[in-house]
Order: structure tokens, then C-alpha cells, then sequence
């Protein structure tokens, strides 16, 4: 039978990316018949990943971006680094994608089973209730309905699932979660941390906390870093958490999930009667064949944009501004980090140490501003936090000269002087005009409105980037390293691929589009549980609580279908 | 170049020889010790053979590999066919007609006739010059085409830098320099954070 034929399942899931893969697998966990929808094409682990014991003289341009290529991801290919050899295979193409900008926004994104997870940062930062609670005490937008203390269980659940390596701190601002051996700092590193532990009484540098397996707990189909560096391209050995390593196999291994790849959710049905949705309408990507399918409830997990493109598209007589858009605040509030900005330098010494392995791993410097007290206060609203990494300079390091020859072959062949970077990320507030909206004049190939943009970071951003440069450099200065520069390059809102807060949590469906458990507060058997739920954008890698605020939603949904609420067949 | 070693060259590289015209224009144009063993995609033969002129000085063969030895010369053809943007490929065939012309001005012959020590004269003149005057070449060249006076030295200069950086890039991520030379370690295993870079020896190249 295939899986056209069956039409009515307990649970929906649309995406699977790393909110969906999570969504399927406590769903099916749940011993709910799941059906998952994805607009992409099927992408299994280990064997749908063509680059990923590639060198670079294997590939015709040496990884290089070629002409043809780059006309069809000149989107994409602002980050700089996504549509090189290696990975642009799982980014889009931009002409059969297309989006709107009224302002530039980057919208970097891939159609394929596992999404992004294939290719996140893998960072993995829990909020606290500085976080939760800043937008209350600042009277800025609208309160999250959730404190620290609700989410926290599951932010345990998902570390201890996915495998996070990370070293423990103490501070209140930065919980630690269930770390397994953090990866080592190399001896630059070190001395940095030293020094700022020597010259500061408010920061400290520690390794990041990643998603990248260490230590000796047994993960299914998984072993641990191979310390090779490539995760964008997909990991053979299973080391970093992705859907297609972890969630998806779960989800399998149930027989609870069916997949459905090449598939458009273009439409959520909602049933005026009962008051709830009754399924979703779904055009084949391939062959434009148009589908139903119903359940019981349904998880949005399609990624900050396009589930909220999926609910403003959901247009009906009760919901003409599309489904659970009572607010109006439905595609507003669009956040996304803001980064690009903090220093460089180069370290003398440590001629004779060098690292063996290749840590996919940056170091990072929890947030030090705006902490609640006086000390810490800014003249800028939130904070960032520091990432960055110290190496031994490659041939790259002549560049800049001129000199040839065979004594310039010689020395490149050694390893070069220290050198150590930082970048800054920062909060960014949410502004109700900061948005994305609905093109119905133009059309995408499937007949789909197209998405467009307007959105920009804003003073407090701006106030905040001159704070992060210049503490970057002081830090380094007072490390006593060299060639201190600083930099702050222009940063375009979406190019961190940290988009977040287009339906937005809250306590008041006035104000809010989701409740506290991520239910559509006049729709309640539809969860939106990516980052479009996100109230406030904190300064942290946001997946890790996009994971655990899915894992809460389902569990909380598996509760509403067992008790029979969301009774609509 | 010995005909039979050009026929020999040729048929490991294509696996079979047949008379092409470009074959029969390569061993005729041995006599003026034509350095272009492959097929030119983007290239013309005089540009083809000052570049693999200049990537043989940058990068010399000696007891380690040079950069003929990994086909950077190809490599820069190739590049420049497929990857570079129209607007900087103007900029180096402008900084090639003028390089070439320069030559022409100092030897009184045509490039195809020249030898390595007078290419290697004239990219000296260029490259041997103090580190405060390349860092002044360098601020010189961030400036933007159209605001250019000294047009003569900007082309060459991009045009030579071009081929310099290029020669570092097909050379240190070739198969032959990144896994005979340099420190080849495709799946390391674990993460040794601070070890005596005596241990490793050369650079790691991936």
C-alpha cells in the first residue's frame, strides 16, 4: 500500500528539519500513527551524503563556488561559505525558489529530508530566565509564558537524547545542562582563558557546548567525533545530532511513522463546527498531484518562515488573516542574531605547540552585559556572547606579499604563527514591524504565494555591535596579544540562519499567536513548535529550545489526544 | 622539450594520440621550448605559456614537488574558464596584454620565445622590491578600477597577484603536495588540543 492511501493518521508533523524530526519522534514514541511531510527529497543518513570523505583534490574546483552554480544560489551564497562544493547540495536553488525583499533579508534554507539539522551549528545554549523574563522587565513586546523552570526537564530530555559535549560553569545566566567531556581549548585558547580569568571578574571563556558526541554513552547508530571538521557536509560516523542520525531512525524504529517526502503543505483545514483543524492539503512537488490528509492534530515545524507562510496562507471565514491570526501579529516580530562584528589577533609564542585533529568546535564567552545588576548595565538593552578559535596559520598567510620561490615553498610547508579571531552575537529585540508577508501576484511554480520581507536590525542592535567591538579588542589587548583589529562587517538580518518569532508565544491571544504549550490559541490541535514560537531571540544558538519546547508541546499534545480533545473526525 | 617526450606526455595524459591541430601546433613549437602539454581551454598558447612560466618561478621544482609537477598552470586555465567573475577575468587578460607587451619592450622578441631567466628578470622587477612598497602595491589595489591613473602597474599587478594566489591554492590543496608533503590526516580520531608541533612535523593540508 502506499502511503497516498491512507489518509487519516493520528498526528501530522510538517518538516523535518530539527523541530520536526523531534516532533516525529516523541509522536511516535507516544504510539501515535504519524505521518511526516517534507517539501524536499528523501535524504538518508550516511549514504545520501556524496561529499562527505571528499578532499579537497577530489572535487574539480578544489571546493571552490563555479559560475553556473552561482547563478542559481546568489542567495544562498551570501553566508560565504554554503554553496561551495562541499554543501551547496543542501541549499536551495534561488530561481525555483524565489522570495520578496523590501529590505535584504537572507533567507538560507534546504528542501530535503533533515533540513537544516544537516547543516546547523550544532551550538547548544540553553536560555535562562534572564531571558524569559527581560521582555516583562523591560516592558518591551509581550511577556513569554514559560519561565526557566518549564522548560527545563526538557532541555534535560533532549541534551541526554542528542548527545551535547561541554563543560559545566555555575552561572545562573548560562545553565548547564547534561554535558558529556568537553573538547579541549588548544594552548592559545588556554591563555586567553587565563587572562580573561586574570584581567575580568564578570567573564569567563569555556569551550562551546555542541552537539557532537564525546565520552562513553551508548547512542544508537552513533559513534563518537572523529574530530574530521566536516559535519556540513553530513557525518558518516553518526557524531553530531542531526534528524537523519537520531530522530528520524527513532521515529522509524516504532513503526508508528509514515514519510512522505516531495511534499507541499500549502493549506491547514479548519473545521468552523469543531472549532479545530482537520488536516492538510498537500501538492506533490513532482508530479503537482494535489492530496488530504487528516489527523487528530498537527505539528508546524516547516522553520520559523515557512510554517507562518503555511498559516497566512491558511485563510478561511473565520480566520481571514489566516489561521490563528486574531492577533494580527502573525509573520511579525521577525528576529534573527546579529554577528559579524568583534576582532582579530595574532599571538606570539607557542612556536613549538601545535593540535592534532580537526575540533569542529569554537570556544565561547557566555553573555557579561545587562545581568540585573548595576555593574553589568548597558546604555543598549540584552547582551551577546563571544565565539571564536585560535589556530596555527596555514599557506594562506602569504597571501598578502609577494615573495616566490623555492624558500617561499619551504615555509609554507610548516605551520605559521598563532593567530585567534572572535565574533559577537547579539540579541536582537523584536519590533512588531520587523515582518514577513504573503506576494499572491507572485507565484511560486506550484502555484504558492511567494514570501516577502521587511525587516531590519534597529538602534539597540546597532549601540550593541560598537559595545561587542570594542570589548573584543580590549580583551585582546589586555591579553597581550598582537596586530589587534577590530572589525564589524554589515550584518543582514536572517544571515546568522537564526530566524525566530513570527508566531509568537504568549499569555493573551490578543497579543499572541501560541500558548504556553505551542497550541495556535483559537486552533488548538495545531502546535507550532520551530522558531516562529520564539517570544524574545536571547543571544544563544536557538535549536537546542526549539528541541525542547517540541518535545514539551508533544507530550503535551499525546495528554489532549488520550483525553479525547481533539475529537474532529 | 624531445618530440618523443612531448608524444609520450600526451599519450599518458589522453591515453591515445591522434594529429589534432593542436597536437601537430605543440611539437612544432618545440623548437622554441613551448612549456603547454594540454589542452588550453581559456588560455590562448602565448598566455598559456607565460603563466606556466610564472607558476614554475613562484612555486620551483626542486627536491620537493613544484607547481608543474601538480598542473597549476591547468588549473589557473580551468579556473578562469568556469569560476572567475567576467569582470576580474577582463582585469587579467588586460594585466596579461600588458605584461606581454612589457616583455616584448625589454628582450625584443615575442614571449614565445622567451627563456626562464628573463621571465624570471621581469617578475622580479615586480615581486623583489621592500615589504613597505608591497603593502603600498597592496592598499594601491584596493582601489577601484575606474579611479586608476597608473593603469599600467595596476593590471599587472593584478594579473600577476592573481596567478600567484591561485599557484598557492591549486598547490597546497593538490592530492600530490596535500598527502606526500604536508600533514595528510583524513580521520584523526580524537582531539589532542596542545602537543609539540614536533610530533606533526608540516602543516596539516585538510
Amino acid at each position: 500500500m502506499s502511503n497516498n492511501d491512507i489518509k487519516h493518521y493520528d498526528a501530522i508533523v510538517i518538516g523535518t528539519g530539527i523541530s520536526g524530526g523531534w516532533a516525529a519522534k516523541e509522536l511516535c514514541e507516544s504510539g501515535l500513527k504519524t505521518l511526516v511531510l517534507e517539501r524536499g527529497r528523501m535524504v538518508n543518513h550516511v549514504v545520501d551524503y556524496p561529499t562527505a570523505t571528499m578532499d579537497p583534490w577530489d572535487f574539480k574546483y578544489r571546493e571552490l563556488t563555479n559560475n553556473a552554480d552561482s547563478k542559481t544560489q546568489e542567495k544562498q551564497a551570501r553566508t560565504g561559505y554554503v554553496t561551495k562544493e562541499t554543501s551547496k547540495h543542501w541549499f536551495v536553488n534561488d530561481l525555483i525558489h524565489p522570495y520578496n525583499e523590501d529590505k535584504r533579508f537572507d533567507w538560507i534554507r534546504g528542501y530535503h529530508v533533515g533540513g537544516r539539522s544537516i547543516t546547523w551549528g550544532r551550538q547548544c545554549l540553553r536560555l535562562s530566565d534572564l531571558d524569559f523574563e527581560a521582555n516583562k522587565k523591560e516592558n518591551i513586546a509581550i511577556d513569554w509564558p514559560i519561565r526557566y523552570q518549564d522548560i527545563a526537564p526538557w532541555y534535560d530530555k533532549v541534551e541526554e537524547f542528542i548527545g551535547v559535549s561541554g563543560e559545566k560553569m555555575g552561572l545562573s545566566h548560562f545553565p548547564d545542562g547534561i554535558f558529556s567531556p568537553p573538547m579541549g581549548l588548544n594552548c592559545v585558547e588556554d591563555e586567553f582563558r587565563i587572562k580573561i580569568a586574570d584581567n575580568y571578574e564578570d567573564r569567563y571563556l569555556t569551550i562551546g557546548r555542541f552537539a557532537n558526541l564525546t565520552g562513553d554513552k551508548t547512542h544508537l547508530g552513533r559513534s563518537n567525533c572523529q574530530y574530521r571538521n566536516r559535519c556540513i557536509r553530513g557525518c558518516p560516523f553518526g557524531a553530531y545530532f542531526s534528524s537523519n542520525s537520531s530522530t528520524l531512525p527513532a521515529a522509524q524504529r516504532t513503526g508508528n511513522m509514515v514519510m512522505r517526502p516531495h511534499s507541499i503543505v500549502h493549506r491547514v483545514i479548519y473545521d468552523d463546527t469543531l472549532k479545530l483543524a482537520t488536516g492538510v492539503e498537500v501538492i506533490d512537488a513532482e508530479t503537482y498531484e494535489k492530496f488530504t490528509f487528516s489527523a487528530k492534530v498537527i505539528f508546524c515545524c516547516a522553520s520559523t518562515i515557512a510554517s507562518t507562510a503555511l498559516l497566512l496562507n491558511s485563510t478561511s471565514k473565520r480566520f481571514p488573516n489566516g489561521l490563528g491570526n486574531d492577533s494580527g501579529e502573525l509573520g511579525h516580530n521577525l528576529m534573527d542574531h546579529h554577528f559579524k562584528v568583534g576582532a582579530t589577533a595574532t599571538v606570539n609564542g607557542f612556536d613549538d605547540k601545535y593540535y592534532k585533529g580537526r575540533r569542529p568546535a569554537s570556544f565561547h564567552i557566555p553573555r557579561f552585559r545587562n545581568l540585573g545588576d548595576e555593574k553589568s548595565k548597558q546604555s543598549f538593552l540584552r547582551g551577546y556572547g563571544f565565539q571564536g578559535s585560535a589556530s596555527r596559520t596555514n599557506w594562506k598567510r602569504a597571501i598578502n606579499e609577494l615573495s616566490f620561490g623555492e624558500e617561499l615553498k619551504n615555509k609554507l610547508f610548516k605551520p605559521g604563527p598563532w593567530e585567534i579571531g572572535i565574533t559577537g552575537f547579539g540579541e536582537c529585540l523584536p519590533y512588531h514591524e520587523n515582518r514577513m508577508y504573503l506576494n499572491y501576484k507572485k507565484l511560486d511554480e506550484w502555484g504558492q504565494p511567494t514570501i516577502a520581507f521587511d525587516c531590519e536590525f534597529k538602534e539597540n542592535e546597532m549601540k550593541m555591535r560598537k559595545d561587542i567591538q570594542s570589548e573584543a579588542i580590549k580583551m585582546f589587548k589586555s591579553a597581550g596579544f598582537n596586530n589587534v583589529k577590530g572589525y564589524d562587517e554589515p550584518s543582514f538580518a536572517g544571515n546568522a540562519i537564526h530566524e525566530m518569532g513570527t508566531a509568537r508565544m504568549g499569555l493573551d491571544p490578543k497579543t499572541s499567536v501560541l500558548n504556553k504549550n505551542n497550541q495556535v490559541h483559537s486552533v488548538l490541535n495545531v502546535y507550532v513548535t520551530d522558531g516562529a514560537c520564539m517570544t524574545s531571540s536571547a543571544y544563544q544558538n536557538p535549536s537546542l529550545t526549539y528541541m525542547a519546547l517540541t518535545a514539551r508541546a508533544v507530550n503535551h499534545a499525546a495528554k489532549q489526544i488520550k483525553k479525547q480533545n481533539f475529537n474532529n473526525g | 622539450m624531445d618530440r618523443r617526450d612531448v608524444l609520450k606526455t600526451m599519450s599518458l595524459s589522453l591515453g591515445y594520440v591522434i594529429a589534432t591541430p593542436s597536437l601537430l601546433k605543440i611539437l612544432s613549437s618545440c623548437e622554441t621550448r613551448n612549456n603547454i602539454q594540454w589542452k588550453l581551454q581559456f588560455l590562448s598558447t602565448s598566455q598559456g605559456f607565460v603563466v606556466a612560466h610564472l607558476t614554475d618561478l613562484i612555486l620551483p621544482s626542486s627536491n620537493t614537488l613544484g607547481a608543474k609537477d601538480v598542473q597549476i598552470p591547468q588549473f589557473i586555465d580551468l579556473i578562469l574558464k568556469d569560476l572567475i567573475p567576467k569582470n576580474e577575468k577582463e582585469i587579467f587578460l588586460k594585466g596579461s596584454l600588458v605584461f606581454h607587451l612589457k616583455f616584448k619592450k625589454l628582450f625584443k622578441k615575442d614571449v614565445l620565445k622567451g627563456s626562464k631567466k628573463e621571465f624570471s628578470a621581469l617578475l622580479s622587477a615586480y615581486f623583489n622590491i621592500t615589504s613597505e612598497k608591497q603593502n603600498h602595491i597592496f592598499e594601491f589595489l584596493r582601489t577601484s578600477e575606474e579611479d586608476i591613473i597608473d593603469t599600467e602597474s595596476y593590471y599587472i599587478y593584478k594579473y600577476l597577484i592573481f596567478i600567484r594566489y591561485y599557484s598557492l591554492f591549486g598547490y597546497f590543496t593538490s592530492k600530490r603536495v596535500g598527502t606526500e608533503i604536508l600533514n595528510y590526516d583524513p580521520i584523526p580520531g580524537s582531539f589532542e588540543a596542545c602537543i609539540p608541533v614536533l610530533e606533526v612535523g608540516n602543516v596539516s593540508s585538510i
